[in-house]
């Protein structure tokens, strides 16, 4: 098999890396990808990933919970091993130093120098880039921004979590765990790769133009000339001190191409709101309504691997608040049910990285078939 | 003069793709998560200073002449 998983709950690190050596390691590998709770020791961890593919390159990060095809976790390890056949040619690079600077071009360098490529001229048929972040940065936005001025090529991902403590989160490689730094990957992946995009909301007519924002600190001020709390309220119909609760289920949406790109809100500031992601001021966001998660992805996998004959295996990076909202509902089983069959891990991010920064979305990277 | 801003999104986009029509999309998605509203564009619009230094500033990054 071209891409296998594996799983373990095993909370001793080196008997969970045993076991998922067991199941992955193929002398084929040429990428492992891996994604553990933070409950887990991240340097002991990373060390025993380092000893059980040694010649491999290994990246991935730490979760709010973890994906792997008929199952979601927590506390948990998933890994996944993509042979030669998917991926012929990767490399990886972190860029660090996030919170205070922009080193996304001294990363670049080194990408193109692998590939003795300019960035900007790389096929973006046959080269996708993976980026997880350290999901407690704030730096998704300028790295995302300044990744998609420098190259066409697709850079999905996620951006790291430590299963709802935000205290730190840790991305990895090549065995060794890291703060405050992103890892870029890229990718020649000769057969060809998809990219899902979904998230389960109904656009409603109900315009927010951002007429103020704190672009830095991710604050909206005021929406149509008004304070952004009593704006918010008042298009719901609501009072305003109850739009807190309404925020998983009404955030809003950016359109582009005819899709929502998801901004959370986070949580109210006097009249202020506070977002998951970067406002820019000038933006007309619409409020969005909830669907149903489960009817909605599965619509979306299916509809893809009919279009490109199937696949050999996903990458799911899904965020922590649709995890959250699938757990109140009931619907966690009825959600990795949707993958069962498909060679599949991922993780519950603190977001998702898709052109963007984008929020309550899934982003899955599809490896195509190969013969 | 009218209709500036939407020749100049059309010249990024033309640009940045290079003959490259599958990646239109994305180029488009871009410049409207850097705050521009593409769509809200025509031949007609009346010429914004703001955003047309917006898009000067977002040519620059994208290392494009317009």
């Amino acid at each position: 098999m071209a891409i296998k998983t594996a799983y373990s709950s095993n909370k001793n690190e080196k008997e969970a890396v045993i076991e998922l050596k067991q199941k992955i390691y193929d002398n084929n590998n040429k990428l492992i990808i891996f994604f553990a709770s933070s409950s887990f020791n991240q340097k002991k961890l990373n060390s025993e990933m380092l000893k059980a593919f040694p010649r491999t390159t290994i990246i991935g990060c730490s979760t709010a919970g973890e994906l792997v095809s008929s199952k979601m976790l927590v506390n948990s390890i998933v890994a996944m091993s993509i042979s030669k056949d998917i991926v012929d040619d990767v490399k990886a690079v972190l860029v660090d130093n996030i919170k205070e600077q922009n080193n996304v071009k001294k990363a670049f360098l080194a990408l193109e120098k692998y590939y003795n490529i300019k960035m900007g001229e790389m096929d973006p048929a046959k080269h996708v880039g993976i980026i997880l972040t350290d999901g407690l940065s704030g730096a998704e936005e300028k790295l995302m921004e300044t990744i998609g001025d420098l190259t066409n090529i697709t850079f999905i991902g996620g951006a790291a979590g430590d299963d709802l403590k935000f205290k730190q989160t840790f991305v990895y490689l090549d065995g060794i765990s890291y703060s405050n730094t992103a890892v870029l990957a890229v990718m020649h992946v000769p057969k060809g790769f998809d990219v899902i995009k979904t998230q389960s909301f109904d656009v409603l007519k109900k315009k927010l133009v951002v007429t103020k924002a704190d672009e830095k600190n991710r604050q909206v001020l005021e929406f149509n000339n008004k304070p952004a709390v009593e704006e918010y309220a008042r298009q719901l119909g609501i009072k305003s001190d109850k739009i807190a609760d309404v925020f998983m289920h009404n955030p809003v949406g950016l359109m582009a191409e005819k899709e929502p790109y998801v901004r959370s809100p986070q949580k109210v500031l006097d009249t202020k709101i506070c977002f998951y992601c970067n406002i820019k001021e000038g933006s007309d966001l619409f409020i969005l309504a909830s669907r149903d998660i489960v009817k909605d992805t599965k619509k979306a996998v299916e509809t893809k691997l009919k279009a490109i004959n199937g696949c050999e295996g996903m990458i799911n990076f899904h965020c922590i608040l649709r995890t959250l909202e699938l757990n109140q509902k009931k619907q966690s089983k009825k959600y990795a049910k949707i993958f069962e069959k498909i060679p599949m891990i991922g993780f519950s991010t603190y977001g998702e990285e898709y052109v963007g920064h984008i929020n309550q979305t899934s982003t899955i990277l599809v490896f195509k078939r190969i013969g | 003069m009218v209709g500036q801003i939407k020749e100049m999104i059309e010249k990024i986009v033309e640009q940045k793709c290079a003959g490259n029509d599958i990646i239109k999309s994305s180029i488009k998605v871009k410049i409207i998560l850097k705050g521009v509203m593409v769509d809200n564009y025509t031949t007609i619009s009346e010429d914004n200073p703001e955003i047309i230094e917006k898009l000067k500033s977002i040519a620059k990054d994208m290392d494009i002449s317009i």
